[in-house]
């Protein structure tokens, strides 16, 4: 399930992620870093500002972010019975 | 017996971009597309040794650059196998986005009832009577001195093609009232989950009436399941020198479980806590690889001697795994030197572009990724599992490792291996992307506070990920590689050149069980 707004900021380059391409992200108008990581930033905010903005940069990818239930092969029902 | 297919255009790739560099791909795969570049548009030729996949190349966009080539899709589990650094891509078309027709919902006249609040309202009542009168008792026991087993999930299915009748979960008393519509009903299926302790029981072809009783047979620790049938009880031994992340619900401290550390990925949570989030899932997966109890007191996973690591991605409480958690774990594990990492998770769709760059830089730092394939029936391979960098990993069951009214009765389906008591299990999902099959049905392991039985491709991931961490133990020279892309090309090929067919087409087995 795709949650709305939030985004998942990755830096696919060589080396370290830069600092100032991490502070650019953050001074995006609108955008609010809910967590990091070494090579990721999560965050909530415009897709089109941030798309724009890690174009700007070079060298980061950004993706929805989702969620995923446990795995469970027990068989379920989809249509109640009458 | 595998069809011969039509082949099929493929790109291929280094692990990252389009040209092989040192930084994204291994000697062995840059050497491979130059060579592919002599051959350009040629006739098919055979391109590595003896029993390797016929291809064509129809373009190559630079000498160690992308390939467009031509071959047949069961090829592709053997290209893999050989060229493990490869990405394989099929070859795709886009059209035009027009926008899709509207199309009826629901059948005429429906829509017009359902305007009228007031038939609505007639309509809730009638139903709920209706219902007070319509439901089934069921009583769920221990086939073991006929105990009252509560919190057992009861699937009555009325017609299982279609999913279609009721479930509930059973009470303190043992008992679940079951809304089918009436005091009496013929069931197709009848599926009786316990929440551990006890193999899940399946009753075809049953009719319930109030009061309807049901036994469920208590695990036996000595049972041989698929696991035990195919590969016994490990050496205590095995698997020294190997480390093994369990991206999961995070791992419970049992006394079958040796944890050497771990992180808890989940935002917000606190890091250091990367035990089991209630599930059991992670726990029941840590099991397979790493148990190191010994029956009947305990039970023993496939490689007890590796150093097992927890990473939690699943949160307390929380309704899902976010595909960022699932990222910051992986690039945890790879930083803490995981030399194997399992996924025993995943959904349906196409790898995202994060995702894609994780896992290929944990194959650029020398971890190899195992992932589920996943439990939707046969549908495509789910992602992670179906990015080329991981290795997916699909469930084989076994006819005769189960008490005989079991729930995996139900996942028997064709085709059946070279042994006819063989099969790929009915949910697994299955594609090209498939490297692997290892058991996955029916499988006793480590459960928070016990033992349960658990069917799935989550299941089998960790029972391919157990063997290839006993088999990667007697390769000290690969082991000892600097951690890069040329050390997990390494490991995934020598993993793959093990696994043996056992007679079912390459879209379900891949290269085969270890």
């Amino acid at each position: 399930m795709e949650l709305r707004n939030r985004f998942i900021l990755r830096y696919t380059g060589d080396g370290p992620t830069p600092a100032a391409h991490v502070a650019h992200l953050r001074s995006v108008p609108g955008t609010k870093v809910l967590d990091e990581s070494e090579k990721m930033l999560l965050v909530e905010g415009r897709k089109r500002d941030l798309e724009t903005a890690t174009h700007v940069l070079g060298g980061w990818v950004l993706t929805a972010e989702k969620t995923i239930p446990v795995p469970d092969a027990r068989k379920r029902i989809r249509n109640r019975s009458r | 017996m595998a069809k011969k297919t039509k082949p099929l255009r493929f790109i291929l790739l280094p692990a990252r971009g389009v040209q092989a560099k040192a930084a994204n791909a291994s000697r062995m795969t840059s050497d491979f597309l130059v060579t592919l570049h002599a051959r350009k548009v040629g006739a098919a030729q055979k391109v590595v040794a003896a029993g390797a996949p016929t291809i064509r190349v129809i373009d190559s966009v630079h000498e160690d650059g992308a390939k467009l080539v031509e071959m047949r899709p069961a090829d592709v589990v053997k290209l893999r196998a050989a060229q493990p650094g490869l990405r394989i891509v099929p070859e795709v078309f886009y059209y035009p986005a027009l926008a899709p027709r509207p199309l009826p919902i629901a059948p005429p006249g429906l829509t017009k009832m359902a305007k009228s609040s007031k038939t609505v309202r007639a309509m809730k009542t009638t139903m709920s009577l209706q219902a007070a009168v319509a439901t089934i008792t069921v009583k769920i026991v221990s086939k073991s001195g006929d105990a009252a087993l509560k919190g057992c999930k009861v699937v009555a299915f009325t017609d299982f093609m279609k999913r279609q009748g009721a479930s509930g979960t059973t009470d303190a008393k043992g008992v679940v009232a079951l809304n089918l519509g009436a005091a009496s009903r013929q069931i197709e299926r009848l599926y009786i989950y316990s929440p551990k302790g006890f193999w899940n029981g399946l009753k075809t072809n049953v009719t319930l009436t109030a009061g309807s009783m049901f036994k469920l047979v208590p695990i036996d620790l000595a049972f041989k399941d698929a696991l035990r049938h195919f590969y016994g009880n490990a050496a205590m031994s095995a698997g020294t020198g190997v480390t093994v992340g369990v991206i999961d619900t995070g791992i419970s401290a049992e006394p079958d479980l040796s944890i050497q550390g771990g992180f808890n990925a989940v935002t917000g949570e606190n890091p250091t806590d990367f035990g089991d989030n209630g599930e059991g899932h992670g726990t029941h997966v840590a099991g397979i690889i790493a148990a190191r109890g010994t029956p009947p007191a305990g039970i023993r996973g496939l490689a007890p001697a590796v150093k097992l690591r927890s990473y939690r991605v699943f949160g307390k409480n929380k309704p899902g795994a976010s595909n960022f958690d699932i990222l910051k774990a992986l690039d945890r594990a790879v930083a803490d030197g995981c030399d194997l990492v399992n996924m025993s998770l995943g959904s349906q769709g196409a790898v995202d572009p994060a995702t894609h760059d994780a896992i290929s830089n944990a194959r650029a730092r020398g971890t190899l990724v195992f992932a589920a394939s996943g439990n939707d029936d046969r549908k495509p391979v789910s992602a992670p599992a179906r990015d080329p960098m991981a290795l997916a990993v699909t469930a084989l069951g076994r006819k005769g490792t189960y008490p005989p009214a079991s729930v995996e009765a139900g996942d028997v389906m064709g085709p059946f291996g070279t042994d006819q008591k063989n099969y790929v299990t009915s949910f697994s999902n299955i594609g090209p992307e498939v490297d692997l099959s290892a058991p996955g049905d029916g499988i006793i392991s480590t459960f928070p506070q016990g033992y349960a039985v658990l069917d799935g491709t989550s299941m089998a991931c960790p029972a391919a990920v157990g063997v290839a961490a006993q088999l990667l133990a007697g390769q000290a020279k690969i082991l000892a590689m600097p951690r890069d892309q040329a050390r997990s090309d390494a490991m995934a090929k020598f993993v793959l050149q093990k696994a043996k067919s056992r007679g079912f087409p390459a879209d379900l087995q891949g290269q085969g069980m270890l």
